[in-house]
């Protein structure tokens, strides 16, 4: 048992480790983990964030079960039809489904916007943890290359490679993946930065680890708990990006089925006056899943990194 | 302090630099050759192979790619972006036109922002933990989740098409002589749309700051002479508290340009945002190349000055290193 990770349970926790508490011998032992759920659970908009996020995860996944109608199939005997008893959500101009667009549309918006968290993730890492490591000129190279990255608005990079390269689901993903690193780069720099200098850093290259080792092994676990809600918020940036590329007709191309490409008609001014069904439910959908992963994320960092307050 | 602020603007020099250099490459690895543009589609049957070779020499598209950026950038620093493949506007005049919507928009929320935000804000942190603290700060929660363009198209749906407050987009009424009253009608609804997420992040901002300034030795200093609870708050607490949130409010000019691009979209704007995309939907690289070089410089500066303001409200950090 390692007496560090002690900590009692209740207000004063932390703060009264030494002195009065000593003769509480009978303490329970908590892993790091174990509170940081306890502190995770204490966040009640993150706890129901993720019922709900549940809940519209298996609605995305399961519906080739759920759905009843095709997502692409074209029903042009249904045209153009609020929600009934026989579509849920109604149908759109070409008569497909709206509730099985949506639920499909959930399926591609998560999944792109996990693939491209990932990606924008792992690039992260990689630069931030050699750039902090290495210092020096390599250092100076990739932080002038990220403050050139954050010169561009965002999604306005994102256009323009994406007029380039051209729509398509692996085509978004790459372009988003690949141009919000910035962000996650700096974050673990900057831990880096502070953990090198570190005892145990010190000491394990004294018993002649690599770099790689002393990196991979001792340095970016410390690093994980910052980085869990960075990646948390990633997620839902993410997310936020395709939604945003395919509203303005530069994501994923139709007939696949995005919460962006969903709301594209809203555009047009008759449909966003007289068929409001067609876009409010993507709306809704794509509000709903941001605000949830940003709750998970708020209250992902209260519990690993309470020194992080906003 | 001019010594700062040289270090400043030297720092950004290359920083410049490697951006044109990228804004250059784009066009480099798009797909497609560049003399089709040049060519009468109508006509391109009747073009020999040699005919577009001659083409291409007289447009100097077979000189090595180095010293067509050095050509280009010979230009761009005189202050020509070239021509619209599209229909052959000057990318620089047509770009100085937008920029000038854009600006009113932004300006226009900038302000909405920080006036409403900060106020906010401050209302929030001198009654933490209050119903309406807990109120604000979920509805700020709410407010930097919400996408512009959801937010955009609800505001639409309610203000102006429902309740028919405002009117639809666009920035003027058409057949209308245009007038100031006329321009705010239009102007308010984008807007306080686009500045929503940013009162919300002002807000969040400023409480956050307040909060921890208000619990400071001086604070309580100021409290013990005997000075009013509003000079304490406003003289002492305030001034310090708004110095971080100086640099939130420049370093959202990024964030805004792209609101900005979602609601002009929405709002049928005529401003940056919507010369941008109509350059994307045609793959009008000229543009295309000249919108991202406005809007890197444009963020450049505002970084900048954010620096400079900065160093000139909190005169520490200029003596930090």
């Amino acid at each position: 048992m390692n007496e560090s990770t002690t900590v009692r349970e209740g207000p004063t926790a932390g703060r009264s480790l030494c002195g009065s508490t000593i003769e509480e011998t009978a303490l329970r032992v908590h892993t790091p983990g174990q509170i940081a759920w306890r502190r995770f659970r204490r966040h009640r908009p993150a706890v129901v964030s993720i019922a709900v996020l549940a809940i519209i995860a298996i609605l995305a996944v399961g519906v080739p079960v759920l759905g009843r109608h095709n997502p692409i199939g074209l029903n042009l005997k249904d045209m153009t039809q609020p929600p009934s008893a026989q579509h849920w959500l109604g149908t759109d101009h070409l008569g497909r489904d709206l509730w099985s667009r949506a639920m499909y549309g959930g399926r591609v918006s998560l999944a792109v916007g996990i693939a491209a968290a990932a990606l924008s993730t792992i690039i992260g890492m990689l630069v931030g943890s050699t750039s902090g490591y290495y210092g020096g000129k390599v250092d100076m190279v990739l932080m002038r290359l990220t403050d050139v990255m954050m010169t561009f608005p965002p999604i306005i990079i994102m256009l323009t490679f994406a007029a380039v390269v051209g729509p398509g689901i692996w085509n978004v993903i790459w372009i988003i993946g690949g141009l919000r690193w910035p962000a996650t780069t700096r974050l673990v720099r900057g831990q880096v930065l502070a953990l090198k200098r570190r005892e145990f850093v010190v000491a394990a290259r004294a018993i002649g680890a690599t770099d790689r080792m002393i990196i991979v092994r001792h340095i970016l676990p410390n690093v994980v708990a910052p980085l869990v809600a960075r990646i948390t918020f990633a997620v839902s940036g993410a997310i936020l990006a395709e939604a945003g590329l395919s509203f303005l007709g530069m994501g994923v191309p139709l007939p696949t089925p995005t919460w962006g490409n969903m709301m594209e008609p809203a555009r047009n001014l008759t449909v966003l006056r007289d068929e409001p069904w067609m876009w409010m439910p993507p709306a809704f959908l794509v509000l709903l899943t941001i605000l949830c992963i940003n709750f998970i994320g708020d209250g992902l960092r209260d519990a690993l990194d309470p020194q992080q307050i906003i | 302090m001019n010594r700062y602020i040289v270090r400043r603007i030297l720092i950004n020099i290359p920083v410049l630099f490697v951006v044109t250099i990228l804004v250059f490459s784009l066009v480099e690895i798009a797909p497609g050759d560049v003399v089709d543009y040049f060519v009468d589609p109508d006509l391109v049957e009747y073009y020999t192979e040699e005919d577009l070779a001659r083409v291409r020499e007289r447009l100097g598209l077979n000189d090595p790619a180095p010293v067509r950026y050095v050509k280009w950038l010979g230009q761009v620093v005189r202050g020509n972006l070239g021509r619209r493949f599209v229909n052959g506007d000057d990318v620089a005049h047509l770009i100085g036109v937008r920029l000038k919507n854009t600006l009113l928009l932004m300006a226009t929320a900038i302000t909405i922002g920080v006036v409403v935000g900060i106020s906010l804000g401050v209302f929030a942190a001198l009654r933490q933990y209050s119903i309406l603290d807990v109120l604000l700060t979920g509805l700020s929660f709410l407010g930097i989740s919400t996408p512009a363009f959801v937010a955009g198209i609800v505001g639409l749906y309610i203000f102006a098409v429902k309740l028919r407050l405002f009117p639809v987009g666009a920035m003027r009424t058409i057949a209308q002589e245009s007038s100031v009253g006329d321009l705010l009608h239009h102007l308010i609804l984008p807007a306080t749309i686009l500045s929503l997420s940013h009162i919300a992040r002002n807000m969040r901002y400023t409480r956050f700051s307040m909060l921890e300034v208000i619990h400071q030795d001086y604070i309580t200093t100021a409290r013990a002479k005997g000075l009013m609870e509003r000079t304490v708050v406003y003289r002492h607490a305030l001034r310090n508290a708004l110095l971080p949130v100086v640099t939130i409010v420049g370093l959202s000019i990024p964030r805004l340009f792209v609101g900005a691009v979602f609601i002009e979209t929405v709002f049928s704007w005529p401003g940056m945002g919507t010369l941008y995309l109509a350059g994307i939907n045609s793959r009008d690289y000229p543009l295309i190349m000249g919108a991202n070089l406005v809007f890197a410089v444009i963020v450049l500066l505002t970084n900048l000055a954010t620096d400079i303001v900065y160093s000139v409200v909190d005169p520490r950090v200029r003596f930090e290193d």
